[in-house]
C-alpha cells in the first residue's frame, strides 16, 4: 500500500514534489487575485488570458500529477482532470462570446460546463469505492443523503422555482438553467459521500475537498445571480476559478495517490467531526419557513414539508443503523470479555476449545455460515479458504484456524473480535501447555524427591543397624580383653602382651569408629536430640584435659589451658555433645603434635559467643586441603601416618552447628594448627520445652 | 559353666551367694557376663531369650537381673515391664545391656522399670561394680 510513488522515492524528491505543488498553487492563486482586481474594461486580458491561464494550469497539474505519481488507479484523477478540461473549454467559449460582446447564455459553453459535473462526480465515485473496497458504508451514505436533501431543498426554493416561474426565459433557457443546480446537486451528493465516508487528512485530498466545496458554492451562487438579475457576478467567477485551481493543484502533491487507496482508519472519527453539519442540514426546511415568514415572503410549505419528511426518514434510518451497530458492538464486547474469563478458568485444552466454540457461536454474522473453529487435527487447515481466517498458534505451529464467511463489509466489522478470540485462544493454549508441563515436572520431581528421602532414610537405618550389630561381637572381644588384661586368665608372656596390646588398641579404635559413624548418621538423619542445660565450658575443657592426660603424657605433649575472659563463658547446650567436641579437638591436637610439643586451649568470649581455640604445634595442614578437612572421611596428607577415621572433624562441625555455632581453622605446615570454635551464648532461653528434648531437625 | 541349682547356692566360704539372672541371645556375651559375675562370687542363672528369662525369674529365684534389650521372643523392655508387674519380682533390681545407645532407648528402659543400664561394649569390671553397688545397698 505504501509503495513510494515513482519519481518521488526519496525524501529529497518528496520535498521537491511538495514545493512544486505549493509553487503552482501560489501562481494559480496570484492569477485568480489579478483576475479579481483587474478592471472590467480589460475584457480580453481577464476573460481569455487570465481565466484560461488558471484553467490550463489546473488541468495540466492533474495530468502532470498522474504522470508523476502514477496512482494505483489513475482513472479517478483522469476523470476529475477531464471535468476540469470541460470547464476550461466552456470558459474558452464563454470568453470568446464575451470578447465578441455577445451573450454567452445559452451557448455551446453550457454543454461543456454541464459535462464537467458527471465527469468529476464519476471520478469521486471511483475514489469512494477504492477508498473503502470492502463495501457500502450505510452511515456515510445516509449522512450524505441528509446533506443532499437539505441542499436540494434550498436549491428548489431559491433557484429552480424562480427559474421555472421566470416568464422572461424561454423553455430551452429554463432547461439549461435548471441543469446547473442539478449538476451541482449531483456533484455535492458524491462529494458529501466522499467526505463523510473516510478521513481525508492529506494535503491533496484537502485541496480537492476545498475546491469541490467552492465549486458547488460558486456554481450555486452563480445560478442564483443569474436568476436574480441576469447579470454575471464577478466575485463568484473568481471563486469558481479558485475552486478549479485548488482541485487541479491537489493532484501535484505526492499525497494525491491516497485518493484511490484504501483509507486505513475507520470513518468513526470523521463521523464525529462532521455530524454537526448533518444536524444543521436537518434543520434547513423549518429555518427556510421561518425566514420566509419573517420576510413576509410566500411560504414554500409543500417543498419544505417533503424535505422535512425525507430528512426525518433518513435520520431515523441513520439512528436505527447506528443503534444496531452499537448493539452488535456491545454483544461482541460481552462475548469477548466472557471468553477472556473462560480462558482464565479453563481446566484443560478441551475446555479452551469448547469456550472458543461457544464464543464464536454467539457471533451471528449476517451470512449463512457462522464463524467456526477448525482444528488442524481435524482437517488440513493449510487449504481452508474463507473470507476471514485467523490462525491459532501453539508453539510456532498452527493449532487451529478461526474462519468466517460474510460480505467483506461485515467481516471488516467482525474481524478484530474474531482475531482477538484466535489470539486469546492461542495464549490460553500456550498457558495450558506450560501449566501441564510444570505440573508434570513438579510431580516427577516430588516423586524423585520422595524416593531420595526414602533412600536416605534407608541408608541411615542401615548404617545405624549395622553399627549396632558390630557392637555385639565387639562387646565379647573387649570384655575378654579386659579379663585377660586383668591377668585373671594367667600372666602373659612379653610377646603375648605385645600382641594383646595391639588387639586391645585396635578394638578400641574399631569401637571409636563405630561410635563416630553412629553419631554422624544420627546428625544426618536429624535424630540428634540436644539435652540442653547450662554448660560451663571451662569445666568441660578441664575435665577432658584430665581424661586425656594419660595419652598426652605418653606422647610427651604439654597441654595448657587459658581462660581469656572475666567470667568463664556459660552456654546453653548438650553437655555430652560439647564434651565430645572438646574431646575430638583435644585428641586430634595431641595426636598430631610431636614430642615436646604444646597444645594450648584458650577459652574466651566475644560478641555473645563463647570462643574456644585449640592450638597445637603439630604437623599442620597444607593450604590446598584446608577447605576439605571438615569433609567426612577426609584426611589431610600430613595425617596419613597417624591413625584416625576422618570423621572426628565432621562430627565437631555438626555439633557446633547444632548449637548454632561454627568451626574454623588456620594452619601452617610444620608450625601448627589452630581450630577456632564459636558457640553462641545467647541461644533461646532455657525454658521447660527446650529443657526436655528438642530435636535438631536435619 | 554354672550349675543352675534351684536350691539356695552356697559359696566356697559357706555364705549364701546372691543369684543373678543373666539374659542375652549372644552366647559369648552371656558367657562373659557369667564368667565375670561367678568369679566375683555370684551365682548366675543363664537365659538365652526373654521367655526363658521370664520362666527362670518369675518365681523370685534371682536377686538381680542383667538383661539384654534386643532378645528374641521377648525383648528386654517388655520383660522388665512383665517382671515389674509380677509380685515375686516386683522389687528385683534390673540392669539393662543395650547396643542401642540412643538417649530415647535409655529413657525407654528406665520408663519400663530398669534400675540401671550399660552400653555395649561394656567393661566387665564396671558391670561387676554396678551389680555389687546395687546388691550391696540392700
Amino acid at each position: 500500500m505504501d509503495v513510494p510513488p515513482q519519481g518521488a522515492t526519496t525524501t529529497e524528491q518528496r520535498r521537491e514534489s511538495t514545493s512544486l505543488c505549493i509553487t503552482t498553487l501560489a501562481i494559480g492563486l496570484i492569477v485568480c487575485f489579478i483576475y479579481a482586481v483587474a478592471p472590467d474594461s480589460w475584457t480580453v486580458f481577464r476573460e481569455l488570458v487570465l481565466y484560461l491561464l488558471a484553467d490550463v494550469l489546473a488541468v495540466t497539474s492533474v495530468y502532470v500529477g498522474v504522470g508523476r505519481y502514477r496512482p494505483t488507479s489513475p482513472k479517478a484523477w483522469i476523470l476529475i482532470g477531464s471535468g476540469l478540461l470541460m470547464l476550461t473549454l466552456g470558459d474558452l467559449i464563454w470568453g470568446l462570446y464575451r470578447v465578441a460582446d455577445r451573450s454567452p447564455f445559452p451557448s455551446p459553453a453550457d454543454a461543456f460546463y454541464l459535462a464537467s459535473f458527471p465527469l468529476i462526480a464519476a471520478g469521486l465515485i471511483i475514489a469512494v469505492l477504492r477508498r473503502r473496497p470492502y463495501g457500502v458504508d450505510a452511515r456515510a451514505g445516509l449522512d450524505a443523503a441528509v446533506l443532499t436533501v437539505a441542499l436540494a431543498n434550498v436549491g428548489w426554493i431559491y433557484v429552480a422555482r424562480p427559474v421555472l416561474d421566470d416568464q422572461a426565459l424561454s423553455s430551452f433557457e429554463k432547461v439549461v438553467t435548471i441543469l446547473y443546480p442539478c449538476g451541482d446537486l449531483l456533484l455535492f451528493a458524491v462529494a458529501a459521500r466522499f467526505v463523510m465516508g473516510s478521513s481525508w487528512n492529506k494535503r491533496a485530498l484537502r485541496l480537492l475537498v476545498c475546491g469541490l466545496g467552492l465549486l458547488v458554492i460558486g456554481d450555486t451562487m452563480f445560478a442564483l445571480g443569474l436568476s436574480d438579475s441576469g447579470r454575471v457576478a464577478g466575485v463568484w467567477d473568481t471563486i469558481l476559478l479558485i475552486a478549479v485551481v485548488l482541485i487541479g493543484v491537489g493532484a501535484l502533491d505526492p499525497t494525491m495517490r491516497a485518493l484511490t487507496e484504501e483509507a486505513g482508519d475507520p470513518a468513526d472519527a470523521v463521523e464525529r467531526r462532521l455530524f454537526p453539519f448533518v444536524a444543521v442540514a436537518a434543520m434547513v426546511p423549518p429555518v427556510i419557513l421561518l425566514i420566509q415568514e419573517a420576510r413576509g415572503e410566500e411560504l414554500h410549505v409543500e417543498a419544505n414539508l417533503i424535505a422535512s419528511l425525507l430528512l426525518i426518514g433518513l435520520l431515523a434510518a441513520r439512528a436505527e443503523y447506528m443503534t444496531r451497530r452499537a448493539i452488535q458492538s456491545r454483544d461482541r464486547e460481552a462475548t469477548l470479555s466472557q471468553f477472556s474469563a473462560e480462558v482464565l478458568a479453563a481446566a484443560d485444552r478441551d475446555d479452551l476449545i469448547a469456550a472458543a466454540r461457544r464464543a464464536l457461536a454467539t457471533f451471528s454474522l449476517p451470512s449463512n455460515t457462522d464463524a467456526q473453529l477448525i482444528l488442524s487435527s481435524d482437517r488440513d487447515v493449510d487449504h481452508v479458504e474463507a473470507g476471514f481466517l485467523a490462525p491459532v498458534m501453539l508453539r510456532d505451529e498452527c493449532f487451529a484456524v478461526v474462519v468466517a464467511d460474510a460480505k467483506p463489509d461485515h467481516l471488516r466489522r467482525w474481524q478484530s473480535a474474531l482475531s482477538t478470540i484466535a489470539r486469546q485462544l492461542s495464549i490460553g493454549l500456550e498457558w495450558d501447555r506450560l501449566l501441564t508441563t510444570e505440573k508434570e515436572t513438579a510431580t516427577a520431581l516430588a516423586q524423585q524427591n520422595a524416593r531420595l528421602i526414602e533412600l536416605d532414610a534407608m541408608k541411615d537405618r542401615f548404617v545405624s543397624s549395622v553399627s549396632h550389630e558390630l557392637r555385639t561381637p565387639l562387646t565379647s572381644m573387649m570384655g575378654y580383653l579386659e579379663i585377660i588384661g586383668d591377668g585373671e586368665l594367667g600372666e602373659l608372656t612379653t610377646e603375648q602382651h605385645h600382641a594383646f596390646d595391639i588387639i586391645d588398641r585396635n578394638c578400641t579404635r574399631l569401637n571409636n569408629l563405630i561410635n563416630d559413624i553412629l553419631v554422624t548418621s544420627r546428625f544426618d538423619s536429624g535424630t540428634v536430640q540436644l539435652h540442653r542445660s547450662q554448660v560451663d565450658l571451662a569445666d568441660v575443657i578441664a575435665t577432658e584435659i584430665q581424661s586425656i592426660a594419660a595419652v598426652s603424657a605418653a606422647g610427651k605433649v604439654q597441654v595448657d589451658f587459658v581462660v581469656d575472659a572475666v567470667q568463664p563463658p556459660i552456654v546453653v547446650g548438650d553437655e555430652d555433645l560439647l564434651s565430645q567436641l572438646v574431646d575430638n579437638f583435644l585428641s586430634n591436637a595431641v595426636k598430631f603434635t610431636p614430642e615436646r610439643g604444646t597444645v594450648t586451649v584458650t577459652l574466651g568470649e566475644r560478641s555473645g559467643a563463647a570462643l574456644i581455640d585449640f592450638h597445637d604445634t603439630g604437623v599442620g595442614i597444607p593450604p590446598d586441603e584446608i577447605d576439605k578437612i571438615f569433609d567426612r572421611f577426609y584426611r589431610a596428607s600430613t595425617a596419613a601416618t597417624i591413625g584416625g577415621t576422618g570423621l572426628g572433624l565432621s562430627i565437631v562441625k555438626s555439633i557446633a552447628e547444632a548449637h548454632g555455632g561454627s568451626v574454623d581453622v588456620t594452619s601452617e605446615v610444620g608450625v601448627g594448627t589452630t581450630f577456632h570454635v564459636s558457640i553462641p551464648m545467647s541461644q533461646e532461653p532455657l525454658d521447660a520445652t527446650t529443657h526436655q528434648r528438642d530435636e535438631v531437625s536435619a | 559353666m554354672s550349675d543352675n541349682a534351684t536350691s539356695t547356692p552356697v559359696g566356697p566360704d559357706g555364705q549364701a551367694q546372691p543369684v543373678v539372672l543373666a539374659a542375652d541371645d549372644d552366647d559369648d556375651i552371656l558367657e562373659l557376663v557369667t564368667f565375670r559375675l561367678e568369679r566375683s562370687g555370684y551365682t548366675v542363672l543363664q537365659a538365652h531369650d526373654g521367655e526363658e528369662a521370664w520362666e527362670l525369674a518369675r518365681g523370685g529365684a534371682a536377686d538381680l537381673a542383667v538383661l539384654d534389650v534386643m532378645m528374641p521372643k521377648l525383648d528386654g523392655f517388655a520383660l522388665t515391664r512383665r517382671l515389674r508387674d509380677n509380685e515375686a519380682t516386683k522389687r528385683m533390681p534390673i540392669i539393662l545391656l543395650t547396643a542401642r545407645a540412643q538417649d530415647s532407648d535409655v529413657q525407654q528402659g528406665f520408663d519400663a522399670g530398669a534400675d540401671d543400664y550399660l552400653r555395649k561394649p561394656f567393661s566387665p569390671q564396671e558391670l561387676r561394680a554396678r551389680v555389687q553397688a546395687i546388691l550391696g545397698r540392700r
